[in-house]
């Protein structure tokens, strides 16, 4: 495929533990929202109002001036059927798509298959932190992960810089295929030789980049920073992935300080990172995914809130049809589901929608079925 | 449920606690103090994973929430502090509470081999404390008491000795040494001392407790491995009332025991936990835990002691018993075997 | 006196049957003898027990185990430590085939009950052991045998139980079960059921309680693998443990795990063994032992197919950590962050106690991809790079001993059998020769020896060869 136009490239951030739909868009006129959270809720006063309806959290300004700019398409009321509770099996059904079944294969891991069906660049998928995100991971998908860029690399724990050029240089001519050694062996040295090209080509991007952005020192201040040198570098890389550390939306306890600071993070990173790719002019082929893998309680529990259901996921970028999807789930007791936001949106929807407007991939059986698209990417 | 032997008779009052990684509930509470206007402070070791959950929980013995202490470092424990790296207030493997007569902090730390010291509104006042088994060093400090002339007496459980300090950590003296002996011990934990300055030292891996003078004179042992009455297994803390009665946690057993002034058994504690406020806001604002607590089988389990460490009580004789693996402080009141009446009733 | 063959054959004995030695553990067991190694190895009731009381006085989570973190540190604890490693071995071996996990029974004390039950009647009868396994409150909750009711009856755990836990789809090309047998099956075990369980919060959890309701079991006739009765759940496990496929099925497991890698599990209907005599033999023994998993084991170590195998399996992420600390000699007494080797086993692609489905992990090759090799590498390089740990040490002072000098040759020798037996290619010897070590001649008494040690055990570690078992 010959085009001038910049293949299309998504990014993800995944807020792990369960981020809080009903205080990051709060309904702050609706009284059933004081009802249920006496004890956890944004003060009226405070909230950045969208509508007569919701309103921002307030600890969110440039999340609100993306959303103003149109540059945020919010999914409201995203989830699945029969919701699970558990962080992780929840977390594993967003990313398998696979409600029911327990399964091993994540849908951008597929994706990635798809979009790069010969291999050619051992980089068509990076994840940030270490451990790869079931969502990336499919047999014989070659996925980097990064636990840090500065010093990712093959040997990195040998700490005299000599010793370990030295080292390098041995690890690459005793990886480089043998033939004959049988196929477990030239499979291994395959191998590799591919984390020693893709550590290698990894190594350069930071060098390349500068930039007047000034991310946090959080850990998703530096990955997304750390997803900025990577796509900047221009190394044809078109899945890039990171997750907020340590279910630490997980908000049981001390919600109101300890959300304000997760979400003040959200919005200065997904911020940062936005103007970071304008003023590369790299931005319009970037689309940011941001999700969680569930919303949280209804009612409060006197500090936090427990796990819930219904919750809500956000695409940002330049390509997006910024506002409102879906609707927000009803808080009215019987329309509850067992205290929770019923979900109205199914998940699956959503990646249908990116994988076939966005990467123009066949997606039903990277998703396992047929969903309804949401129309927030521009044509 | 109340306990009634020899005269003497525990009543189960109330619990307090939730699991919880912050605020109102505690992680793997080890040691309770109790301070002026019924202020409770409790230590949560956590789990290193979660080192953000290691901190001093503060609240009343009526479970008023009032604030944290202390903190073990970032989410994730990424960021903690070990080793030579520690930093003011951080706490890594926090033990023990003691409070001076201001109603100063000091939390042994026995990864750090510090005691930390914090004032009751939280400020950072330093710390003190020499790793080693050399004179006014110390290996794995654990528990820790203040004696009548304000000093600190702290367990030094790596080197099996109990300590003497003052309070700015000046060393005094010390006694013990390692094994099974008279005045020996094997890794000892918890302390208390009786209004007659007498030292009482839980001394873990000898399944015994041990009775010394202000000096560290020999005076008395009481226990043997086992889960008869007057045996333990790795009893932790130790405390003892006006009376000289002697509660001791027996970790292992998942009891307390209470032995008289003789170390001759009374009786045991086995646990009485009902829901606490804490819990019970939980369970309102989560339906179908309440619901599957409605239907759950066994529940009944759910108020024994689970591997208790902590123990206290207080001059007014409640009795605070740590049940550290249930994220609960279990609160008694011992009724002395002379009238009270009805008069009193607030005191039952 | 044990020769280096000898001391070279138990190194490849406690790889397998364990999670390696160190060159001294290995000494003492040659001297021993092989097959008394064998032996004491297959009766771990006769050796120590590890005891916890002090690691659970530090580690707060570990006493009551309700996190997975916790449970991972404390089972990877068990790995390197135990006395009794072939017990940890074969705890592992089946937890791997009988798969639950963490993310859907979000309880994760219950996993290490489970586990309990394959340290004690693991190396038992195999038949006894499925019963365990059909009353096993983690296991039928994963497998939704709780929603099995004699109106709906709920296949997943009936139909597991035959492919995945003891028989397998086929055989010699040919289906070992009917899908009417699968249901005969899912009915046999109608009202095998859990007790309703405390939730975890806010108290935390505790253990799950089996229950049998015989009011929710089909009490009524049933052909399962063509006999006709009014079978139960137990009648069942007596009918499948009695079949030849069952036989192969454990005898190719065996073989897979601690012999040589054999493809994935789902080929096994159409892709005859490695190694068809050991099978046959191991098949043998099952039936003359009454499904006795020790006696299979016994002929299987003693075996030369399993003597002469070696290096012939990549070794799993547990296997690469703690293998790896083993000979480095840490791990072993209380410290922060004690759940860090955990995370490394989970990095390489072993999430412990959370298995990705309830086929458990692909195996051989399958382990390793450009992510988790690169964890591999780093890891071992990095521990090898400690030159205050025991075990390397141990390493140093080992060759110092051999001579006031050494040569290149003899110092990659032996760096290569003090890590136990490694074997490199023909090439990566060279390269190392030319290379990695920078003279022909080492003086062990200089002040620089014991980092050339370490550097080239760093170099070593990195190789493919030290991913292979």
């Amino acid at each position: 495929m010959t085009s001038t136009k910049k293949d299309p490239v998504l990014v993800v951030l995944q807020l792990s533990g369960g981020n809080d739909f009903m205080n990051t868009f709060v309904p702050y006129t609706n009284p059933l929202y004081m009802d249920n959270r006496p004890n956890v809720h944004i003060p009226v006063d405070q909230v950045m109002p969208i509508n007569d309806e919701l309103g921002i959290n307030p600890n969110m300004p440039e999340f609100k001036a993306l959303y103003d700019e149109g540059k945020v398409a919010v999914i409201q009321g995203v989830g699945y059927p029969v919701p699970n509770r558990s962080h992780f099996r929840s977390m594993d059904i967003w990313h398998t798509c696979e409600p029911e079944k327990i399964a091993d294969e994540g849908w951008l891991g597929r994706a990635i298959r798809d979009l790069d069906p010969n291999k050619d660049n051992v980089l068509t998928g990076v994840n940030f932190g270490r451990g790869l995100p079931r969502a990336m991971v499919a047999p014989g998908v070659p996925i980097a992960s990064v636990g840090n860029l500065e010093s990712y690399g093959v040997l990195t724990t040998i700490e005299a810089e000599e010793q370990r050029s030295e080292a390098l240089d041995i690890f690459a001519r005793m990886y480089s295929p043998a033939m004959g050694q049988g196929p477990v062996v030239d499979y291994l040295s395959q191998t590799g030789m591919d984390a020693l090209k893709g550590a290698d080509i990894l190594a350069t991007a930071p060098a390349q980049y500068s930039s007047t952005v000034e991310y946090s020192d959080s850990s998703i201040g530096q990955y997304m920073r750390n997803i900025a040198q990577v796509h900047c570098a221009g190394l044809g890389t078109r899945v890039l992935y990171t997750t907020a550390p340590y279910n630490s939306f997980d908000t049981h306890a001390t919600q109101l300080t300890a959300h304000a600071n997760l979400v003040r993070e959200v919005s200065r990173t997904v911020n940062d990172f936005y103007q970071d790719l304008k003023e590369h002019n790299e931005g319009e082929n970037v689309m940011l995914l941001v999700f969680t893998e569930f919303g949280r309680r209804v009612h409060d529990n006197g500090s936090g809130t427990d796990h819930g259901s219904g919750g809500a996921a956000y695409i940002i970028g330049d390509c997006v049809k910024g506002g409102l999807y879906g609707e927000y789930p009803s808080l009215e007791q019987d329309k509850l589901l067992d205290g929770d936001l019923h979900f109205n949106n199914d998940f699956r929807g959503l990646y249908t929608t990116i994988l076939e407007d966005w990467f123009d991939l066949e997606a039903k059986p990277i998703v396992n079925g047929s969903f309804e698209k949401l129309d927030f990417i521009k044509k | 449920m109340t306990t009634q032997v020899q005269g003497v008779t525990y009543r189960y009052t109330h619990t307090i606690g939730r699991g919880e990684e912050a605020g109102p509930g505690f992680k793997n509470p080890v040691s309770v103090a109790r301070g002026e206007d019924n202020i409770l402070y409790v230590v949560n070791r956590a789990y290193d994973y979660r080192a953000d959950s290691k901190r001093i929980t503060v609240c009343t013995v009526d479970e008023e929430y009032i604030g944290e202490i202390g903190n073990g470092g970032r989410l994730g424990g990424e960021l903690m502090d070990t080793g030579e790296n520690a930093s003011d207030g951080s706490l890594v493997w926090p033990t023990d509470i003691a409070l001076d007569s201001e109603e100063n902090l000091y939390i042994t730390d026995e990864w750090l081999n510090r005691v930390a010291i914090f004032a009751k509104d939280g400020d950072w006042l330093g710390s003190w404390g020499v790793a080693g088994d050399g004179e006014g060093q110390f290996n794995q400090p654990s528990g820790i008491h203040f004696d009548a002339d304000g000093n600190v007496v702290l367990v030094d459980t790596g080197n099996n000795r109990v300590q003497k300090y003052t309070k700015d950590g000046q060393y005094i003296s010390s006694f013990g040494s390692y094994g099974d002996g008279d005045g020996q011990f094997n890794m000892p934990w918890g302390i208390d001392i009786d209004q007659e300055g007498n030292i009482y030292i839980a001394d873990w891996r000898n399944d015994r407790i041990q009775k010394f003078d202000a000096y560290g004179n020999f005076l008395m042992k009481a226990g043997s491995t086992g889960n008869g009455e007057g045996e333990f297994k790795r009893p932790t803390g130790v405390a003892v009332d006006k009376d000289g009665i002697i509660y001791v946690t027996d970790w292992d057993n998942d009891r307390v025991q209470v032995l008289d002034s003789n170390g001759l058994f009374i009786t045991f504690i086995m646990g009485d936990a009902t829901l606490s406020k804490w819990g019970i806001t939980k369970l309102d604002a989560n339906p179908d835990m309440k619901l599957q607590r409605e239907i759950a089988q066994g529940l009944e389990r759910e108020r024994f002691l689970r591997g208790p460490i902590g123990i206290e009580i207080d001059e007014d004789d409640r009795l605070f018993i740590v049940d550290s693996q249930r994220n609960r402080i279990q609160i008694y009141r011992k009724i002395p075997p002379y009238f009270v009446g009805m008069y009193d009733g607030a005191r039952l | 006196m044990a020769d280096n063959n000898d001391i070279m054959l138990m190194a490849h004995l406690m790889r397998r049957a364990g999670f390696g030695a160190s060159y001294e553990e290995l000494e003492q067991r040659a001297a021993k003898g092989y097959e008394a190694t064998v032996e004491e190895l297959l009766h771990p009731e006769e050796q120590p027990d590890l005891q916890m009381d002090v690691m659970n006085r530090y580690m707060h989570g570990w006493r009551d185990m309700n996190g997975l973190m916790a449970n991972q540190g404390y089972w990877t604890y068990r790995m390197v430590n135990s006395p009794r490693q072939l017990e940890e071995k074969i705890c592992l071996f089946w937890h791997g085939i009988f798969c639950v996990g963490d993310s859907k029974c979000m309880r994760a004390r219950q996993i290490l009950l489970e586990l309990n039950n394959f340290r004690a009647h693991g190396m038992g009868k195999f038949d006894n052991l499925l019963m365990y396994l059909s009353t096993d409150p983690a296991m039928l909750y994963y497998l939704d045998n709780q929603l099995s009711h004699k109106e709906a009856v709920n296949e997943n755990w009936g139909r597991e139980l035959l492919e995945l836990f003891s028989m397998g789809v086929g055989m010699d090309g040919e289906a070992n079960y009917s899908e009417d047998d699968v249901k005969a099956c899912a009915q046999a075990f109608t009202g095998w059921t859990i007790a309703n369980a405390i939730p975890r919060y806010p108290y935390g959890s505790y253990a799950n309680r089996f229950l049998y309701n015989k009011f929710d079991h089909i009490d009524d006739d049933k052909t399962f693998l063509g006999e006709t009765g009014n079978w139960n759940g137990d009648d069942v496990v007596r009918i499948i443990c009695k079949q030849p496929a069952t036989a192969r099925f454990v005898a190719r497991h065996l073989y897979n795990f601690f012999v040589a890698d054999e493809p994935q599990v789902p080929a096994w209907q159409h892709t005859p063994p490695r190694d068809p005599e050991l099978i046959k033999a191991l098949e043998d023994e099952y039936f003359n032992s009454g499904y006795d998993i020790t006696s299979m084991l016994r002929v299987l170590f003693n075996s030369d197919s399993f003597k002469n195998a070696r290096f012939a399996k990549v070794k799993n992420p547990s296997e690469v950590v703690c293998g790896t600390l083993r000979i480095v000699g840490d791990f072993q007494t209380p410290k922060p962050r004690f759940y860090d080797p955990a995370l490394q086993i989970r990095y390489m692609g072993q999430d412990l106690l959370n298995p990705p489905t309830v086929e458990g992990w692909h195996t051989g090759k399958e382990w390793i991809d450009s992510g988790t090799l690169v964890e591999r590498v780093n890891f071992a390089a990095g521990e090898m790079g400690r030159m205050d740990a025991p075990g390397i040490q141990d390493i140093v002072s080992r060759l110092a001993s051999r001579g006031d000098v050494i040569s290149a040759d003899g110092l990659l020798d032996g760096c290569l059998e003090l890590l136990g037996g490694y074997e490199l290619m023909q090439d990566t010897r060279d390269l190392f020769l030319s290379q990695a070590v920078k003279a022909s001649e080492l003086h062990t008494g200089s002040e620089e020896f014991a980092e050339q040690v370490s550097q080239l055990l760093q170099l070593i570690v990195a190789t493919q060869e030290y991913q292979f078992s």
